[in-house]
């Protein structure tokens, strides 16, 4: 058993090897380093909590914990690189739940040194300025003897923080399972409501808020348990169809906002616990989800709200009519303009992914770039299912990070590269977005793709792509489509280049 | 003189003869070019610009002041305690994230997983006091908490080892 003091320095420790953590981040190498920190504060904070003051039940906790590492162990072992964004969807369920039920706790220790108190003759909470009889505190250890200790508006506090908690964890928690069930395809990615739309939501959001008055006033501890009990129900329901009325396309969006919803529940946590650590790393946490939801609208050129409400950006009147048609290219033709060309940008979408294209985009580029070409990727905000998600997956197919560039570090070098390959993007590589103020997607910032001298799309066939909007980047001059399943196309242009 | 031919194959004769193939360019959108501005002109916009920086940055830095009056108002000095740690965290954690590497977002969201697992901590704290479903709520928390954990930082490792130079 170590004393307070020592579990308040290891949460300082850990708060700073957090920080240093996600600060590592900046770039690949010392990422690699600064993952080791985040472990070696998790373990600092957990083992000195777990041997501080008043803990107990280690029979039950242990086993717990091995368990759960396990699990953990097992499922990060497993995943494929393709399923990460419903692991973190998963994962952030299990915060959430966890802050219901550590809320929910919190609650029932309040209650429990309610009725002792009350047994005793004392009152509770205490008054300002008066210290309890030492004999009730002793009776309780850990954060029940923190409970009995605090003052009226103290106890008043604790129990916003509880609502707090239980609210926010339980609209994590349903909302990352149906986030979690589009994205593995096992709930239907179309926007779906009940009747009544955000009605519902914002009714349920007032009967919440009506439901947490009721909690703070009233004395009886049935009351207050139900209420809150009753408050997680409605958490849950909002959770569950703010989620669903969004379409699968916007769930990069989602996952970012419920992580950083996570954080916050266990930042409100920490204030019920007056636990600094898990404040610290709750604030860490949900202001990265917020940035991550920021970047991410921005790259869309979506208000955050107009994504969380559902709903496609402002269309207003039709389209700009297309002319022309789509002219198509055998596996010989782009190898020949392949042969030819100096520089080579490939611009990957989640497509390629789908088709499992990734290791024969490497292995074309390892080709020609032994043949001297230079070959970067261009890597639009929003490619893929989660923030970043296309460099995991090239760099999973063993593409070096350093020719992985971003949209603005490239977009300027496209009009003097020869050769553009597009595959299985569409949205992200729209000239709509700049020529066409009627577009949906008008004023999204894009790949200038068709600046370049010859674009190919590798594409299934022919048709609007996952978000249904026209692309005319198909119809330009300089653009020849490469029809076919991105795996097997790419599979004959790896045998005709030597 | 260029025409419009038409074949006849096999007894069928195509007439009138196919259109030609427009250009394939999609209609071009007329438009605007922006109104050269003299250096005079640049040098009014720049400022009011930042004029209305300034304004929004005080109204903003104004608002948060009176709100955190009012908040130590009604709140108790040992929730300003924590309230201080939480609002520098947010600060810190800003911060940081700006400056994480776009192409490492996907290990960031894993690794910020990871550390909101820290949430362990409150069902530790509660798991040896109080009744039987305390005690269960509590277990259950430490279960899938360490998932998480352990998930996280391990998955952020695997991938993080994919990021290779050439």
């Amino acid at each position: 058993m170590v004393g307070e003091q020592f579990v308040t320095a290891a949460a300082i420790a850990a708060s700073v090897l957090f920080i240093l953590s996600l600060g590592g981040l900046s770039n690949q190498e010392n990422a690699k380093r600064a993952v080791w920190y985040g472990i070696a504060g998790m373990a600092l904070a957990v083992v000195f909590t777990a041997i501080g003051p008043g803990i107990g039940a280690y029979w039950l906790m242990i086993p717990m914990m091995i368990v759960g590492a396990v699990a953990g162990a097992y499922v990060a072992a497993k995943v494929e690189m393709t399923e990460m964004p419903q692991l973190v969807a998963a994962l952030h369920s299990f915060v959430g739940l966890a802050a219901v039920f550590v809320g929910i706790n919190a609650e029932m220790a309040r209650l429990r040194v309610a009725d002792a108190f009350a047994e005793a003759g004392a009152p509770f909470p205490n008054p300002e300025g008066v210290t309890p009889p030492a004999a009730l505190v002793e009776g309780f250890s850990a954060f029940a003897a923190k409970v009995a200790s605090k003052t009226g508006p103290e106890v008043v506090f604790l129990q916003i923080e509880v609502v707090l908690g239980v609210f926010i964890g339980a609209v994590t928690f349903t909302g990352s399972i149906i986030a979690f069930g589009k994205l593995a395809g096992k709930v239907d990615g179309k926007p779906k409501q009940l009747p009544g739309g955000h009605m519902l939501n914002a009714a349920a959001a007032a009967l919440s808020l009506l439901l947490a008055i009721v909690y703070l006033s009233t004395d009886s501890g049935t009351v207050s348990m139900l209420s809150l009990l009753a408050i997680a129900a409605l958490a849950f329901f909002i959770g569950y169809h703010l989620i669903m009325g969004i379409g699968g396309a916007d769930m990069p969006v989602v996952v970012s906002m419920l992580n950083s919803y996570s954080g916050w529940a266990a930042a409100a946590i920490g204030f019920t616990l007056s636990n600094d650590l898990l404040i610290v790393t709750g604030a860490l946490v949900g202001s990265s989800g917020a940035i991550l939801s920021y970047i991410m609208c921005q790259a869309m050129n979506r208000k955050f709200i107009n994504v969380i409400l559902g709903g496609f950006g402002g269309a207003q009147g039709p389209a700009a009519d297309i002319e022309g048609e789509q002219i198509a290219i055998d596996a010989e033709g782009v190898a020949a303009a392949l042969e030819e060309a100096d520089s080579v940008v490939i611009v990957p979408g989640y497509g390629m992914a789908v088709a499992q294209a990734q290791n024969a985009v490497s292995e074309l580029t390892k080709k020609l770039r032994a043949k001297g070409k230079e070959v970067r990727f261009a890597i639009h905000p929003v490619a893929g299912r989660l923030p970043g998600h296309m460099n995991v997956l090239l760099a999973e197919a063993k593409v070096p990070y350093d020719i992985v560039l971003e949209m603005e570090e490239i977009n300027d070098d496209l009009p003097e590269t020869d050769v553009v390959i597009v595959i299985g993007s569409n949205d992200i590589v729209n000239p709509a977005a700049q020529d066409d103020p009627n577009s949906p997607i008008a004023g999204m910032p894009v790949l200038e793709v068709w600046k370049a001298k010859n674009v190919f799309v590798s594409k299934r066939g022919q048709g609007a792509g996952y978000s249904g909007i026209e692309n005319p980047l198909f119809f330009k001059e300089n653009t020849r489509m490469f029809y076919g399943d991105a795996k097997e196309s790419l599979g004959k242009l790896l045998s005709l280049i030597e | 003189m260029i025409r419009g031919a038409t074949v006849a194959h096999a007894g069928e004769v195509t007439f009138p003869p196919p259109p030609p193939k427009v250009q394939a360019i999609a209609a071009q959108a007329p438009k605007e070019k922006p109104k050269e501005l003299t250096p005079e002109e640049k040098r009014q916009q720049e400022i009011e610009a930042f004029r209305k920086q300034t304004r929004n940055q005080v109204t903003m830095l104004g608002a948060g002041v009176a709100l955190m009056a009012l908040l130590g108002l009604v709140a108790p000095a040992s929730f300003m305690q924590h309230f201080i740690v939480f609002v520098l965290a947010c600060f810190v954690g800003f911060q940081v994230i700006w400056n994480v590497n776009h192409a490492l977002h996907t290990p960031l969201m894993a690794v910020t997983n990871a550390i909101s697992g820290i949430i362990v901590l409150g069902a530790v704290l509660q798991i040896g006091s109080g009744n039987w479903l305390v005690v269960v709520l509590a277990a259950i928390s430490v279960l899938i908490a360490t998932i998480n954990i352990v998930g996280g930082f391990l998955v952020t490792r695997r991938m993080l080892a994919m990021f290779q130079k050439s």
